[in-house]
């Protein structure tokens, strides 16, 4: 009865240290800093082969710890699309806005957003620190090589804390259509949709 | 006898580490009460399903309470009937001259309750706020006898005064010149209602908590609209105004009970566009010709003035709360770019989005 008694006890200590160890383990440096990723979108539309273009609207921001940016990649992207670069645009330095979905890589002045004359402010992604509080835009460079229809899944960034690398996924998808002569009023893009 | 005493410490430990739910039952719903500000230092919190009594607690120190309710085959039923939700009421009472009567909701999960992406109960509920001055009502709340660990006496009935159906605010849509957008409601979004409450047979309300309404068992409508048409979007619910009364029970309220479906347009929001270049800067986002833009959102602004419901126009409404509303937008101008912009976020955060500069 005795060795039972201490069997138990002995269990339910240990269940108990392990639930205290899988919370400790919960709250290491790299979980959590960035929690919520924003809600699922999906942005496309028509391009030209070779062509470069820019996607934006991931945004990285108000980390519970800095973070630097190490790189970013499509998730599950159609063969077909790639990624040709990428660029940081800080919007509290930027009076142009932000990214959807343009033509052209690096984004060209926009008269309309920008009517003094500016350009967009970018800065190059890798290693490019990120604070509690402050916020960037990622613009990636993508084109697609040949005519048909792509789209990735996601965006996945790849960051590090303290040193220590972890990577998130965006819930921002992207579907294209090439060429614009072939797709430009009928780019049926957005599967999930009611439209 | 040391070796024992010694097993019956890590034992005591090991309970006193455990979480709530695995010292007994789950806690429903907790916070504190206030009146005007000043804790409440006595009384009860007690939780009803559909005037049965569920669940209870004292009052303890700082207000605090914490009630903890055992899953029932009968929520069950509720929850499957409501995309998994189970709307509750809360009744507080001080025991001495303060009540209030909230409306919540919560879904049963992993062996404990969560509020899931339904409203939070206040932490502080004041009931000099959210409810009434009566010492006999909050005598005879405290007054009830409680029953024993499991049985659930039905303490409130309610009593059908009147059903009306009423054209509720779930969405708005924004476009500007060369936009088109559609915005889709049902089958992949819910939402929380919000209940009001008159102590004085139906002369004032006020609104006192939600009922989550599940939309998952219907199919879906959506809105398209063209260029420049900003509006808000009104889908039908059904309403019904109860009298509740009971020994700890003696008010009316109106709860929405059931999505009908149905889309009409509502009134004209369009000036909160064009101004994605001036208030919403920082928060706009430019599209190229032809391209277009979906968000789905689980957390669409809470509209007041959604409906007028039995002459009562408190009604608030939050849409996709549990799961998702839709709004994708098209862009066909010529040349040149178009804009959306967030009104507290980027476009992907954004509890709404306008268009235009």
């Amino acid at each position: 009865m005795r060795r039972w008694i201490i069997a138990a006890g002995g269990v339910a200590l240990v269940a108990v240290l392990a639930a205290r160890v899988i919370t400790s383990l919960d709250e290491h440096p790299g979980k959590g800093t960035l929690p919520f990723l924003g809600y699922p979108t999906l942005t496309g539309g028509p391009m030209d082969p070779g062509r470069p273009f820019t996607f934006g609207l991931v945004y990285v921001q108000n980390p519970k710890v800095p973070i630097v940016i190490q790189a970013v990649s499509l998730e599950q992207p159609t063969d077909g699309l790639r990624v040709i670069g990428a660029y940081v645009l800080v919007p509290a330095e930027n009076p142009c806005g932000g990214i959807g979905l343009v033509r052209s890589f690096p984004p060209e002045r926009d008269p309309t957003a920008c009517p003094a004359g500016e350009s967009y402010r970018l800065h190059p992604l890798r290693g490019w620190v990120v604070r509690p509080g402050g916020a960037a835009e990622i613009l990636l460079g993508l084109v697609v090589t040949r005519p048909g229809v792509f789209s990735a899944k996601g965006v996945n960034l790849a960051y590090s804390v303290e040193g220590k690398r972890s990577t998130v996924e965006y819930p921002d998808a992207v579907t294209v259509c090439a060429p614009r002569t072939e797709f430009d009023s009928h780019c049926a893009l957005l599967p999930g949709s009611s439209s | 006898m040391r070796r024992l005493l010694a097993v019956a410490a890590a034992i005591t430990i090991a309970v006193a580490l455990a979480s709530p739910a695995e010292a007994g039952q789950p806690i429903l719903v907790h916070g504190h009460l206030t009146v005007a500000g000043s804790s409440v230092s006595s009384g009860r919190v007690l939780v009803l399903l559909d005037g049965a009594l569920v669940g209870w607690s004292p009052i303890g120190p700082g207000g605090r309470y914490a009630v903890p309710v055992a899953y029932s085959d009968a929520m069950g039923t509720r929850g499957q009937e409501n995309n998994g939700y189970i709307n509750f009421t809360l009744v507080a009472a001080d025991g001495k001259e303060w009540s209030s009567v909230y409306a919540f909701s919560r879904i049963w999960s992993g062996g404990g309750w969560s509020r899931g992406t339904t409203p939070a109960v206040p932490d502080t509920l004041d009931l000099a706020r959210w409810g009434v001055r009566s010492a006999s009502r909050a005598r005879n709340i405290s007054a009830i006898t409680l029953p024993n660990s499991g049985d659930s006496p039905y303490v409130c009935f309610n009593t059908v005064i009147g059903n009306t159906d009423a054209y509720t605010t779930i969405g708005e849509t924004h476009t500007t010149s060369d936009m088109t957008e559609v915005l889709t409601y049902g089958k992949t979004a819910d939402s929380d209602v919000g209940t009001g409450i008159s102590y004085n047979q139906g002369n004032t309300w006020s609104l006192s908590g939600t009922v989550h309404i599940g939309t998952t068992k219907a199919a879906a409508v959506s809105w398209t609209r063209g260029p420049n048409y900003s509006h808000r979007e009104s889908s039908q619910f059904h309403y019904t105004e109860y009298w509740v009364q009971g020994t700890g029970c003696n008010y009316y309220t109106i709860v929405a009970t059931k999505w009908n479906g149905g889309a009409i347009d509502g009134s004209d929001v369009s000036t909160y566009d064009h101004h994605c270049k001036t208030t919403y800067n920082q928060w706009k986002v430019a599209f190229a010709p032809h391209t277009t833009f979906l968000r789905s959102t689980n957390n669409y602004v809470t509209f007041t003035l959604a409906a007028t419901v039995f002459g009562w126009g408190g009604v608030t409404n939050q849409s996709g709360m549990s799961t998702w509303v839709q709004g994708s937008w098209s862009f066909s101008q010529g040349s040149g770019n178009r804009y959306l912009c967030g009104n507290d976020d980027f476009p992907t955060y954004a509890s709404r989005i306008f268009a235009g500069t």
